[in-house]
């Protein structure tokens, strides 16, 4: 079936002309065609976007005065309802390396267990010069990686066109309703799905199901001028291919929403030989202007146990069940956590619902493959870059000054990382991010954190350090419960959905594809992960022939 | 007295400017002036003096069951006022009220997960859209400026010198009046407005903005060159009426109503580069002091957007909410199952929950895979409540085979022979017509044609 799809679509697309093809939805391969071996060893990267705007401040805190930079005692008088105490934080070393005079926010227990096992990198300080304020704006630069002009394109389209994969390869891939812009490339395939449950049709795979799924694969030939219309066209055969492969990954094991099950999606299918190479997942809630305290300690909270969870396959004493990710993927996968911008130092508001303004520059936390993996090129763990200057008491800084500009972070991903260029980087020196691997048990690549390395002079020119990180610190202690991930929708009754009459039916079908939570990315709001409605996890029966039941995730 | 409509032209404007053409409405219309169909439209009856509408009364009682409902049941009122407003979408005799309604609630996007003391304030301010949606911008603005949801929403009922939030004030410029093709306004603007606008709050007794002098920052202002003194509550005002005042807010407006009901264009500088029809329509706002309706005629009768033009006409993707409505009231069921809201929220938007301030994106997003597979399955499980209906009493559908029925119940004017072929291929040899019917509406809601408008 799926053979006589993708010749049928070879035909069409000639027809269509792939140059017409949209941006947003892309199109071209027909996914689940034979993945080249080669693919395997690709080097992966995944981006998550934390929108909104993070406090950085309030991710890696201080702790103590950063030599000449973070003075706690402004930090503490700026912030004096949201300030967090030095004991509360999780130390990013020991002394003699300055680490110790910064510390994660307690909420990022698998975070810093990930640092102090020496696969974590910080950079402070990133951004861009003449920051913009709007949320809209500043998100285009950090997508785009061109804070100059309009954007057209993202960083990872353009890495995308100029690196076309092999046929039938789904390369680009975004968790959620639509594909951002950092994916969108002239040429590029990138594609978008909020979960592996909504990636299938509600009325299986049967024979009449998969008819019906072939006019819409056929719906491709379209011929109209309007170049929409093509575009509604070709999306229709993207569709049902990407419907093809999600129907060969295997379904999550976990319940529960949010980065959580993106994570674990974008996890589920890198781990497919489906050609994925670069993930975007954006989670919505952190534009903080009130009531921060508990909202972001909420948003971190999720965000370490998604972060934890796609590498350890647990966070905390929860396990998801998927296991730690294989070492063949570990070895070559890439985390990037970055935010639109930081915020400001000061709070505003009254205490009890004080949150921070829109800022400027904030920190970007790199997550790489096990210190013992013995693929090149490694990580340099640890602090990289210059932490902004935050004042005095009498005159502390209004906005922090960025340090290191966000297309160097991009410059060394896509150079050291994925081993390609983009002129829009060229004037821009890249972050010493990533040196060549030791061989395995000489020099000191068996030791967590030892990597120690020079970073050149990025951003404002103030020059920068690179510390290593040290595995001395005791995880967790002391760290507040978390609350745990949104639990799963419950089981309800059918209400206003009698059955079908029986001579209609062949099967009442549960409907895995029906069973969505809310996602992450797109589904709008801070507090809106907590509030599920459930309701999709009726079974809804169709006067249609079922699907096979096969697939479907518990129900 | 404009050129008479065709069938086609009624198809097209009510699919961009309503839910979706019917037979009935195709029947009314054609062959009827085009102005007199957008004067039905546009000219609405005033809510004071109409006869109230029998989901009036049902949003009032979502309203007061929802009023001060303890923290645990706001997912219930808010599946309640989603289903509400989606069922007055597909019945109402007012379809532009309603596409006006959601544009605000898009353009001035507000979530339900503000520190709502509950779900009735969300009511209150859709209500605010609904009645003053084709009136004056001006007094829209003002009003959404004191809208509780909004005053909650967007933290200005927790702005208070010395440290104002700057949240509303930011947004107010780049959102609600004057974009940023090109930015005209600084940060300093941004600072000065926020402190413009310290000392309201919410009165939770009447449910009213309340000016608390002792939380307002009584120092002078300059806001984008202008000078506000000291004026406490009557600042909101001067502060509205300076963003106003600037040339590029009927632009950022006009532009705003092209891109929500005709096409999307991205200028780097509207000021510049906008649209002839941005500039037209611009144009009205400014001589009509901000009259929306006038607008939205002014828009509705060009004939740049009257007449199909695969360069400019047919530009539109229907967004998820018109979808779910539209197919609804294309096949007569009722949006009455809050299971319907899962799979639209699969499609991409959730009403009451936009992703961000900013609103939903426009155009092709609303063609990728997860959005298409909701869409589909949407229509397979209306479908399903169709055929639940009693037979005797539920809209007769035509057999599957009879795609040119099946085109005129969605009202499209232009089923390409690609499609129909597309469609056809999917009859199996032994599926039932009701299989097969299924398969045609879920098809044909997901083709090029009925998604581009």
């Amino acid at each position: 079936m799926a053979i006589t799809r993708r010749s049928f679509l070879a035909g069409a697309g000639a027809a269509a002309g792939a140059t017409l093809l949209a941006p947003v939805t892309g199109i071209g391969s027909a996914f689940g065609a034979p993945v080249d071996p080669a693919t395997a060893t690709r080097r992966r990267l995944v981006v998550v976007f934390l929108r909104g705007g993070n406090d950085g401040l309030n991710t890696i805190v201080p702790r103590g005065d950063v030599r000449g930079a973070a003075r706690l005692s402004v930090y503490r008088h700026a912030r004096p309802s949201l300030a967090l105490r030095p004991e509360q934080l999780l130390s990013l070393g020991g002394p003699g390396d300055g680490g110790h005079l910064l510390g994660f926010n307690p909420q990022l227990a698998g975070l810093s267990s990930l640092y102090d096992a020496g696969r974590v990198a910080i950079i402070q300080g990133v951004g861009y010069a003449n920051s913009s304020f709007s949320h809209f704006s500043s998100t285009d630069v950090w997508h785009s990686g061109e804070p100059t002009r309009s954007p057209t394109s993202g960083w990872l389209g353009r890495h995308l066109d100029r690196h076309p994969g092999g046929d039938g390869e789904l390369r680009g891939l975004a968790v959620g309703e639509w594909v951002p812009l950092m994916l969108r490339g002239r040429s590029s395939d990138a594609s978008a799905i909020t979960s592996l449950a909504a990636g299938r049709f509600v009325d299986g795979t049967t024979l009449k199901a998969r008819n019906r799924h072939e006019a819409l694969a056929r719906f491709a030939s379209y011929a109209g001028d309007d170049p929409l219309r093509r575009e509604a066209a070709q999306a229709a055969g993207r569709t049902v291919e990407l419907v093809d492969a999600i129907e060969r990954t295997p379904s999550l094991p976990t319940d529960g929403g949010g980065v959580l099950r993106s994570l674990l999606t974008a996890r589920s299918m890198l781990e497919q030989p489906l050609g994925v190479e670069t993930v975007l997942v954006s989670v919505p809630g952190y534009d903080t202007h009130a009531n921060q305290g508990p909202h972001h300690w909420d948003k971190l909270g999720y965000l370490d146990e998604g972060i934890a969870a796609f590498f350890t396959g647990r966070s905390g004493d929860r396990d998801f069940g998927v296991g730690p990710l294989p070492d063949a993927l570990a070895s070559r996968t890439l985390m990037l956590v970055v935010s639109e911008f930081g915020r400001r130092l000061g709070e505003n508001g009254a205490p009890g619902v004080a949150g921070t303004d829109h800022g400027t520059a904030g920190p970007v936390i790199v997550i790489g493959p096990p210190a013992a993996s013995t693929s090149a090129p490694r990580l340099v763990a640890g602090i990289h870059g210059e932490h902004p200057p935050l004042g005095t008491v009498a005159s502390p800084a209004l906005n922090l000054a960025v340090t290191t500009d966000f297309r160097s972070v991009y410059r060394a991903v896509l150079e050291g990382w994925l081993g390609d260029e983009d002129s829009s980087f060229s004037a821009t020196k890249p972050l010493a991010l990533f040196r060549d691997a030791a061989p395995v048990g000489t020099g000191t690549s068996g030791s967590p954190g030892a990597a120690r390395t020079t970073a050149p002079a990025a951003g404002a020119g103030l020059g920068s350090t690179s510390t290593t990180a040290s595995g001395a610190i005791a995880m967790g202690a002391g760290a507040p419960a978390r609350e745990t991930a949104r639990s799963g929708g419950t089981a309800r009754p059918r209400g206003l959905v009698p059955a079908l009459p029986a001579a209609l039916l062949n099967v009442a079908v549960g409907v895995a594809a029906l069973r969505l939570r809310r996602a992450a990315s797109g589904g709008g709001d801070p507090s809106g992960e907590t509030h599920s409605t459930g309701d999709d996890d009726r079974r809804y029966t169709l006067p249609i022939e079922p699907g096979t039941g096969a697939d479907d995730e518990g129900c | 007295m404009s050129a008479a409509c065709s069938r086609a032209d009624v198809e097209r404007l009510l699919a961009r400017a309503g839910f979706g053409a019917t037979p009935a409405d195709v029947d009314r219309w054609a062959g009827r002036p085009y102005d007199e169909l957008v004067s039905w439209l546009v000219d609405v009856p005033d809510q004071r003096t109409r006869p109230a509408l029998a989901d009036d009364h049902a949003r009032l009682a979502i309203e007061r069951a929802a009023r001060d409902s303890p923290r645990e049941a706001m997912i219930k009122h808010l599946q309640s006022s989603r289903l509400w407003w989606l069922e007055r979408m597909r019945t109402t005799p007012y379809p532009l009220e309603e596409r006006m309604t959601l544009f605000w609630h898009d353009h001035f996007a507000t979530g339900f997960d503000a520190p709502f003391p509950d779900v009735s304030m969300l009511l209150v301010q859709n209500e605010t859209f609904r009645t003053g949606g084709l009136g004056r911008f001006d007094s829209l603005l003002r009003a959404v400026t004191l809208d509780p949801a909004m005053l909650y929403w967007l933290d200005g009922a927790r702005s208070a010198t010395p440290r104002p939030n700057e949240n509303f004030a930011r947004e107010l410029f780049e959102l609600f009046a004057l974009g940023v093709k090109p930015q005209i306004y600084s940060e300093h603007d941004v600072r000065e407005a926020a402190r413009a606008l310290t000392g309201w709050t919410v009165d939770l007794a009447t449910r009213q903005a309340n000016f608390d002098r002792a939380r307002h920052d009584r120092g002078e202002k300059a806001v984008l060159g202008s000078r506000i003194d000291e004026a406490g509550a009557a600042e909101v005002d001067h502060v509205v009426r300076i963003a106003l005042a600037q040339g590029m807010a009927p632009l950022f407006i006009a532009w705003k109503l092209v891109r929500a009901f005709g096409w999307a264009t991205a200028p780097s500088d509207l000021s510049r580069e906008a649209d002839p029809v941005v500039r037209k329509v611009a144009a009205v706002l400014q001589t009509s002091n901000w009259d929306v309706r006038a607008a939205m005629r002014a828009l509705l009768l060009d004939d740049r957007f009257r007449y199909a033009d695969a360069a400019l006409g047919r530009r539109r993707v229907r967004t998820p909410a018109e979808v779910t409505a539209s197919v609804a009231r294309a096949i007569g069921v009722p949006i009455d199952d809050a299971f319907l809201l899962g799979l639209m929220r699969r499609m991409g938007q959730e009403l009451f929950s936009p992703p961000d301030v900013g609103g939903w994106p426009v155009g092709s997003v609303w063609l990728a895979p997860g959005a298409f597979i909701a869409r589909y399955d949407w229509a397979m499980a209306l479908f399903t409540r169709w055929h639940q209906q009693p037979a005797a009493s539920r809209k007769a559908l035509p057999p599957a085979t009879d795609l040119e029925a099946w085109a005129a119940i969605l009202g499209i004017p232009d089923l390409s022979a690609a499609t129909k072929a597309a469609i056809t291929h999917s009859f199996e040899a032994n599926a039932t017509d009701e299989q097969r019917q299924a398969g045609v509406l879920a098809l044909m809601v997901t083709s090029p044609e009925w998604m581009v408008v």
